[in-house]
Order: C-alpha cells, then sequence, then structure tokens
C-alpha cells in the first residue's frame, strides 16, 4: 500500500524550488490573515487564487495549502496576547492563552499554541497518509447513486451545522444549488438561465463567486467595523520565541496527541470545520487532566488541545476532498478548483492515476508545518506587530486585489461584475450573520449533485428507489437521516426540558 | 424560540427578499431554460434549479409569516453599527475600476482608484494615501504584466491622444 520509491518521487518534487518558495509565500500569507482579527484564511486563500492558476497543481496547492495552514497557526497568537481570536476556533485558545499572559507567562502560552498547531497539523498528515488509501479503496465501489448519497450527507451536514440558523441554511444552499445549474447544461447542453448574456453561457464559476463572497465582501465588512481595539499593548517579553519552553509543552505530549487525532476526524466530516474540532479537543483535555478545575486559569493544555484540534482540520478534510471528490468546506472547494482547473479530478482513482502528486502532496503538508513553526519561533514580535495595521487600509487593499485578481484568471471584466454581486451579497449576509459556507457548499456541490442524480435517475428510468437498493448508498442514507432525526428530537427534548 | 423574538425584523425581511428572488427563477424557469429536444423531468435541464429554487421558497416561507405577522415589538434595529455609508462608496468606486482599467490602464486606474479607497475608509495622512497606491501599482505591474504575463487592453486615453 505504501510506496517508497513514489513517496521519495513526491518529495523530490515538493522540494522543488518553486514549489518550496510557493508554501513558503503561501505560510507567511496564512501567518499574517490569521494574525489579522476578523479576516481568517479564507480571505488569503481567495487573494492568491488567480495567482495560483499560473502554477503547475502541485505549487499552486502548496501555496493554498500554506495559507490554509498557516492561517490557524497566526490564529492563536493575537487570542492569547490580547484576548482577540484572529480566526473563530483560536477563540477557545484564549480561555486559557489569556489568563497565562495576564500572569507574565506569554512565553509558555505561545509556545503552547505554536507546538499545539505543529503538532496537530503533523498528525493529521499522518492520519491523511493512512486514511485516504483505505477511504480511497472503499470509494472505487461507489455507482453514481453513492456519489449521490455521498454528495447530499455532505449538504445536510452543512445545513445541521447551521441548525441554529436552518432556514437561513436552507435558503442559502438552495440559492447555492441554483447557481450552480447556471449556464450551458453539460447534458443536454441547454442555456440555463443565462438572461441573454453569452459570458453567462459559462455559468457562475467558483472563483468569481468565492472572491467576491469572502474577498469583496469581508473588504467591505472591515471598512466599516473597527473590529480590533488596536490599544490593546501587546506583552511580549522578547522578539523570538522561548525554546525552552517548547520542552515544557512537549511534555503534554498526549494532549498534543488525542487534540491531533480529535482534529483529523472531525475535519474529515464536511461543514463542521474548526470552532467544533478546537472546542471538542478542548473538552476532551479537560475531561482527562487531573486537574479539570484549573482550566480557564491558564493551563497550557487548553491552548495545546485547541491549537492542535484546529490545525488538524486542513489535512483532516482533505480526505474526502482526494478520495471522493467531495470537499467539506468552503476552503477544501476552493482547493477542488485548483485540482480541475489542472485537469485532475479528485475521486476514488486520484491516488491510482496521481500518486506521485499525492505525496507531492503530503509532503508539502509537512513542510508547511515546519515553516510556520520556524516563522513564528524566529519573528514572533513583527507578527504579533501586524494586528496594529489599521483596518482600513486592509480593507481598500484586499478590495483592489481581488478585483485585478480576478479580472487576471480570465481576463474577463465580466467576472469583476460577478465577484462585485456577490461582495455586495457576501456583506450583506456577513452583517446579518448568516451561514455563508452554505452558500458556496451549493454552488460546490450542485454540479455533482445534478451530475449524479441523473445519471442515477436515468439508471433507474426514474425511480428514486435506487438510492436505497445499493447497500452504500443506503447505508450513507440512513446516516444522513439520523443526522438530521437525531440533532432535531435531541434539540426538542432539551426546549421542553427547560421548559417543564 | 427566544432568540426569535428578540432578533432583528431585518432578518426576515433579507429572508423574504431572498425567498421572492427563488420565487421569481422558479417562475420564470420555462422561459430562461432552454430546451429543443423533449427528455424526461429526471433527465432534463429542469429538475435541478425547480429542486433547488423548491427549497429556497419553502424556507423562505417562515420569514415571510414573520415579517407578515409577528412583527408587534420587534425591531428592525441590526447591529447598532449604522448604515453602511462607506461599503456603499467603496462599491460605487469599485464599478469605476474596470473602466479605469480600459480608459487609462491597470496602473494609473490602480493609483487612483485606491487612493480614493483609502479616502472613504478613514485614511487622511498624505503620505499614506500616496505611498501604499504607488506600492500597490508597482506590485500590480510586476506581478501580472510581467510575471504572469496577464492581458489588459490598451488604454483608451493612450490610443486617442496617439
Amino acid at each position: 500500500m505504501f510506496d517508497l520509491s513514489i513517496f521519495l518521487q513526491g518529495a523530490q518534487q515538493a522540494l522543488d524550488l518553486t514549489n518550496v518558495l510557493m508554501l513558503a509565500i503561501g505560510s507567511l500569507v496564512g501567518i499574517i490573515v490569521g494574525i489579522l482579527p476578523g479576516m481568517g484564511p479564507m480571505v488569503g486563500m481567495v487573494v492568491l487564487l488567480p495567482f495560483s492558476y499560473a502554477l503547475d497543481a502541485g505549487s499552486a496547492l502548496a501555496l493554498l495549502l500554506g495559507v490554509f495552514c498557516g492561517g490557524y497557526f497566526g490564529g492563536g497568537i493575537p487570542s492569547v496576547l490580547m484576548r482577540t481570536p484572529g480566526v473563530p476556533s483560536s477563540l477557545i485558545t484564549s480561555f486559557d492563552g489569556f489568563p497565562l499572559t495576564q500572569k507574565g507567562q506569554s512565553q509558555l502560552a505561545l509556545s503552547a499554541v505554536i507546538v499545539g498547531s505543529f503538532g496537530g497539523g503533523i498528525i493529521s498528515v499522518i492520519c491523511l497518509i493512512f486514511l485516504a488509501p483505505l477511504l480511497a479503496g472503499v470509494a472505487q465501489n461507489f455507482a453514481p447513486e453513492e456519489y449521490f448519497s455521498a454528495a447530499l450527507f455532505g449538504i445536510v451536514l452543512v445545513v445541521m451545522a447551521n441548525r441554529q440558523k436552518i432556514f437561513e441554511a436552507l435558503i442559502l444552499l438552495s440559492i447555492g444549488l441554483w447557481a450552480a445549474s447556471v449556464g450551458l447544461d453539460s447534458t443536454t447542453l441547454s442555456a440555463r438561465y443565462n438572461f441573454g448574456l453569452t459570458d453567462m453561457q459559462n455559468g457562475l464559476q467558483i472563483t468569481p463567486v468565492c472572491i467576491g463572497l469572502f474577498g469583496v465582501g469581508q473588504a467591505f465588512l472591515l471598512a466599516e467595523k473597527s473590529i480590533l481595539n488596536t490599544g490593546t499593548s501587546i506583552q511580549l517579553s522578547r522578539s523570538t520565541l522561548d525554546l525552552s519552553k517548547i520542552w515544557e509543552v512537549l511534555r503534554r505530549w498526549k494532549t498534543l496527541l488525542v487534540s491531533g487525532i480529535i482534529g483529523t476526524f472531525v475535519g474529515l466530516l464536511p461543514g463542521t470545520g474548526s470552532m467544533l474540532a478546537s472546542f471538542l479537543s478542548y473538552e476532551t483535555a479537560r475531561k482527562i487532566s487531573k486537574t479539570p478545575e484549573k482550566f480557564g486559569t491558564g493551563m497550557p493544555e487548553g491552548c495545546i488541545a485547541s491549537e492542535a484540534g484546529n490545525n488538524a482540520v486542513p489535512a483532516g478534510a482533505m480526505i474526502p476532498l482526494l478520495t471522493l471528490g467531495i470537499p467539506g468546506d468552503a476552503i477544501s472547494a476552493v482547493l477542488l478548483g485548483v485540482f480541475t482547473i489542472n485537469g485532475i479530478y479528485p475521486g476514488p482513482l486520484l491516488l491510482v492515476k496521481e500518486p506521485v502528486l499525492i505525496n507531492e502532496l503530503y509532503v508539502s503538508l509537512l513542510l508547511i508545518n515546519i515553516f510556520c513553526l520556524i516563522m513564528l519561533i524566529l519573528w514572533l514580535r513583527p507578527f504579533a506587530m501586524i494586528v496594529k495595521i489599521p483596518n482600513g487600509i486592509l480593507s481598500a487593499v484586499i478590495l483592489m486585489m481581488s478585483l485585478v485578481g480576478i479580472y487576471s484568471v480570465n481576463t474577463s471584466f465580466f467576472d469583476i461584475g460577478v465577484a462585485l454581486v456577490f461582495g455586495v451579497l457576501g456583506y450583506v449576509l456577513l452583517r446579518f450573520d448568516w451561514p455563508v459556507v452554505n452558500l458556496v457548499m451549493g454552488v460546490v456541490l450542485g454540479s455533482i449533485f445534478e451530475q449524479r442524480l441523473r445519471e442515477s435517475l436515468s439508471n433507474s428510468a426514474g425511480d428514486p428507489l435506487i438510492f436505497f437498493q445499493r447497500p452504500i448508498s443506503c447505508c450513507i442514507l440512513i446516516v444522513t437521516i439520523l443526522m438530521v432525526v437525531v440533532p432535531l428530537w435531541l434539540d426538542y427534548r432539551k426546549a421542553r426540558k427547560q421548559n417543564t | 424560540m427566544s432568540q426569535e423574538k428578540t432578533r432583528s425584523r431585518a432578518h426576515d425581511l433579507l429572508g423574504a427578499v431572498l425567498g421572492t428572488f427563488c420565487t421569481v427563477m422558479l417562475v420564470l424557469a420555462p422561459w430562461q431554460i432552454d430546451l429543443d429536444v423533449s427528455y424526461p423531468f429526471y433527465k432534463g435541464p429542469f429538475i435541478m434549479p425547480i429542486l433547488a429554487l423548491s427549497i429556497g421558497v419553502i424556507a423562505s416561507l417562515p420569514s415571510w409569516y414573520r415579517l407578515l405577522f409577528k412583527g408587534k415589538g420587534r425591531s428592525w434595529e441590526l447591529d447598532g453599527a449604522g448604515a453602511p455609508r462607506k461599503p456603499f462608496l467603496m462599491l460605487v468606486t469599485a464599478l469605476f475600476y474596470p473602466i479605469g482599467i480600459f480608459v487609462i490602464g491597470l496602473e494609473i486606474a490602480t493609483f487612483l482608484i485606491l487612493a480614493v479607497e483609502l479616502y472613504i475608509t478613514g485614511q487622511r495622512n498624505r503620505k499614506i494615501l500616496f505611498f501604499i497606491p504607488l506600492l500597490l501599482s508597482g506590485i500590480f505591474w510586476l506581478v501580472f504584466r510581467r510575471m504572469l504575463d496577464v492581458y489588459f487592453p490598451e488604454p483608451l486615453l493612450f490610443y486617442v491622444l496617439g
């Protein structure tokens, strides 16, 4: 199963100068956008996305994965120093990180964050290396029915992850699915919703939609919100990380290991996201601790668990993407776009057809974690100072980079228009705090969903029971139904209990 | 339930607006989907848009209900951040960017539009208003023109002036 010669070929490609340069740039950008509160890895990825199209698949993925992982590395820094999470999941890190800083132990807290992120990242890559072939082996038996059921499972999971806003989630999902159907239908070549515009015949592509929603929309939001109190002082005793504290953190290796594994499995599930990974890892660390009552008062284990959990998500999210071709979240959806634009279609055969690329990806992920660790150890203070950049400057620069970036993909002014329309929608949804991820998942999964649905129904002459007649499909659908019924039933019981 | 009672009515309005959009697209389906050959519904191009838009229409019904019948005692105020004046001005300025690229070229358009965007976001320092646009214009020239060799139209103004 594990072929050393192919792994070495992949490693050789990963160590190619262009690839190393790209993953270093990606990691640097990722740490910066992770540290800046209100931005996060998605904004960094969509801004760099147009540049990635000029690269080969391996280097493009290294660039974007660098941003993905770097974002989670950076997110913990402001949450420890200023109780302001750079990415939402780092909120959990602040529970123990900020009290440690208040006690004058910011170096220990930062070591816990950085080593926790590094450990979580490495553990999840190892899990990816061993789990991806297993899942791909199962997926080789998949027919259109199974793919449809898996896509439906992904969609349902994303909606149920936002079940507190279930109607909003459904509305956005429906608009996303509809947007995916705009343009020429690949089966019948019928034009759909092009409103007489020839540019619309290519459909609404994922790149302008994502850049609009997350790049332009976030730029508008940053312009008006003073998200960060820049008056807060940053307490750092030295400009680099204190290496003696790293050994102190490494003594808590059990927390690191457990949290990394939890984060990987949470990342594997569509729509669950890094927040849940951080939270579950933190709660588990507290339960297995000998002093659970001290959590929240400045326990390094809390920071390690939270950061190892959220930084394990990127590699975990790669498992369904590589083996099924189904992205679990918006960030994976962007990565899927990079694969397809290079003529590579993720799925069960990808590991057989492109083994060198897959191994290059594994090694790139390992290198990204090492790069992020070294960068943060050496340039801790300069990175921490990034939070002082005014939001107004960031907002204007992100907007301009998004617009010119989206033009450069297809040299199309129409794409700028699409990005601006989705930018306005993204701004409104972000300000209303609606679950934007549902819209993106609809756009991404829409084409897979439609194609497999029509193929399956064609095989059965229109009989929908076909999905229950194949065992794997039937199992996935039963789990999907349970995913809907069980949480709603538990919520209902909880509400009844509270009322009585 | 209690959360719904305290939520701004603006959420219901947004739900209703998006639901209306879905309804309009659903109604327009026979005119907006070309079909020369007849296919069974499950094989044809109608199945996905109709399925998707129907979900949107149904999911927006609670928003409509709350908007029309459950508005008493609930506020329209969203988050207290006020009207989106800056984003609106930024959007209007951004609309001129493609025109600017077409008329005066990438570098000058980037410089001017970014300077205006920075001014809108509240920057008043003249050095920032000059050097950041200059720096970004230089980066765009280097990356997009020199490295990525992206095609940008020849500036109309330069063409007219010869």
